[in-house]
């Protein structure tokens, strides 16, 4: 449906929807683990002794195909920030969390909502992940099961 | 290796909404300007164009798609050769880069116009961040956890003000210095007299950051027309030469560290390597001013050390020092950068060299105002940047 505005120089206002079917690839088995086995899986390359999660079904070193590990869910947070305003579609409760968590093992960050107080999360501050089933508006794609962090009280 | 220069420029009004013209008319304006500058007719220069480099970042943003060369059909440089090129920020910026290349590095062309523009005003600011939100990784940063490119600047300020000691107010004063140089630029519409408490009292966005510690949206469009050593001369008795460009690229924040986030990476490598070809090793005292990306106070910040102008971690002091002022030891942004025109995407990398181009061969005080001209101007640096660094290209251009 169009709609005309200002009429000098003209201004339309016309709406435009997109449905994408993305396939994920093999990183499928991420979100599939996370839903049915509330586990978190990384990917690890024996040759290059890293560990990736967000996982690499390809290393980004030698691109050897990765294996699968499952990652332990206790962590420390790296980088965050507190937002108090999000990108259209997402419908959390502002202001939240937004954090980058070392898990135990892992070469990479993972990044997450921290649930709870934002003014007491720090850098270093350990978290341990949690699993939930998501709120609307508060993630896309896989709605089954989303991830989370707590922070660990001392 | 040939030698390229910058031999005639143009620029648009750059505005929150440019409502009153469409993208290709904006174009039209600046290539316009380009053409009356250089004392030619378009129908003349366009004959002596061989390739057109069309710079706009965001199918998203701008809805038509092929638009690098279907602006060819609007301004008449159709059946010239034609190459388009994107990288968010840095887009205008590689698109000198390749316009160098495809006269310097071969011998395919000797003239090629570098048509670049940017419509960021026709969606909302929340839809905009959700297309700026597709600058990072989609299936585990934006999408399940709504990460967008301010949030990544957020970051970014908390840990250098945790590693290095950067104070708030020194942030701030990056938005304070560029709104302020922006009053010296009528091609800009955010010039104003600002204050640091203005900056920390703004609408806290992304923490540490605040609504002030972002440069806004805009629209705009900026042209160049760049030759080879041989042509050079023809158009006009001042080139200005690219002597050095440099490219580097860096990983998504997930493969970064608490070490890496506050230090632009890409940046170095794209700075070492044009310094390298223009054979520069001190480039505080070599260079006579600098145009940065300042997308965000923290990221000029982040620019002035990656850049070499200071060492890690020191730069909150020296913009503290007033080095990068107007009339300081090395001018950073002296016709308000992003702050003052915003930030429309691929215009700025290309709006960046206009500029500098007038700043050499010292036109900036009747292109621009009097104040933005900075004595003496002999040798430059422009540097553009995609979103949070994946990619970063430096120039350096001189008289």
């Amino acid at each position: 449906m169009t709609k005309i505005s200002r009429t000098d120089p003209l201004t339309i206002t016309k709406d435009y929807r997109i449905t994408y079917q993305s396939t994920l690839g093999e990183v499928s088995r991420f979100f599939l683990d996370l839903a049915n086995e509330g586990k978190i899986m990384g990917t690890r390359c024996e040759k290059c002794g890293k560990t990736y999660i967000p996982p690499f079904p390809d290393c980004p070193e030698c691109l050897g195909k990765t294996s699968w590990v499952e990652m332990p869910k206790n962590g420390v947070i790296e980088a965050f920030t507190i937002c108090y305003t999000q990108p259209r579609h997402f419908k959390r409760k502002l202001p939240y969390t937004v954090a980058y968590v070392r898990l135990e093992g892992a070469n990479t960050l993972l990044p997450g909502i921290v649930d709870g107080d934002p003014s007491k999360v720090e850098q270093g501050s350990k978290v341990e992940l949690k699993i939930r089933v998501p709120e609307r508006g508060t993630r896309w794609g896989v709605y089954e099961a989303d991830y989370y962090f707590e922070l660990i009280e001392r | 290796m040939g030698k390229v220069a910058i031999v005639g420029a143009g620029l648009t009004r750059f505005s929150a909404s440019r409502y009153d013209a469409s993208q290709e008319e904006m174009v039209a304006e600046a290539m316009r300007q380009a053409a009356e500058n250089m004392g030619m007719t378009w129908n003349d220069l366009r004959n002596e164009v061989d390739m057109g480099v069309g710079a706009y970042c965001s199918d998203f943003f701008n809805q038509q798609l092929k638009f690098g060369a279907t602006i060819h059909d609007y301004l008449g440089l159709c059946p010239k050769s034609n190459i388009r090129v994107e990288a968010v920020g840095a887009t205008g910026a590689q698109a000198i880069r390749t316009g160098y290349a495809f006269i310097a590095a071969s011998t395919l062309y000797d003239v090629i116009a570098v048509l670049s523009w940017e419509k960021m005003s026709e969606v909302s600011y929340e839809q905009s961040l959700d297309f700026l939100g597709r600058n990072l990784d989609l299936d585990f940063e934006y999408y399940p956890v709504g990460v967008t490119l301010p949030t990544v600047h957020g970051m970014m300020a908390q840990l250098h003000m945790k590693k290095f000691g950067t104070s708030r107010e020194q942030i701030a004063k990056i938005a304070v210095k560029n709104r302020k140089n922006a009053l010296n630029n009528p091609f800009v519409d955010f010039g104003k007299k600002m204050a640091v408490k203005d900056i920390l009292i703004s609408k806290p966005l992304f923490s540490p950051l605040r609504e002030l510690d972002f440069a806004p949206a805009s629209d705009g469009a900026a042209v160049l027309i760049m030759t080879s050593e041989d042509k050079a001369k023809k158009f006009t008795d001042t080139p200005i030469w690219i002597s050095g460009t440099g490219c580097g690229t860096d990983n998504f924040i997930y493969r970064r560290t608490a070490d890496d986030i506050p230090i632009l990476a890409s940046t170095r490598v794209a700075a070492e390597q044009a310094y390298k070809m223009a054979g520069i090793s001190n480039p505080m005292k070599e260079l006579d001013c600098a145009e940065v990306y300042d997308m965000s106070t923290i990221y000029e910040i982040m620019a002035y050390e990656s850049l070499g102008f200071c060492g890690k971690g020191e730069g909150g002091k020296l913009i503290e020092d007033g080095a990068t002022e107007n009339g300081g030891e090395l001018p950073v942004n002296v016709a308000g950068g992003c702050f003052g025109a915003g930030t429309a995407l691929a215009a700025i990398g290309v709006k960046q060299a206009v500029e500098m181009f007038w700043q050499l061969r010292g036109e900036a005080d009747k292109r621009l105002k009097s104040g933005a001209q900075v004595q003496d101007a002999e040798k430059g640096l422009i540097n553009a940047e995609s979103g949070y660094g994946v990619k970063s290209v430096v120039h350096i251009l001189e008289k």
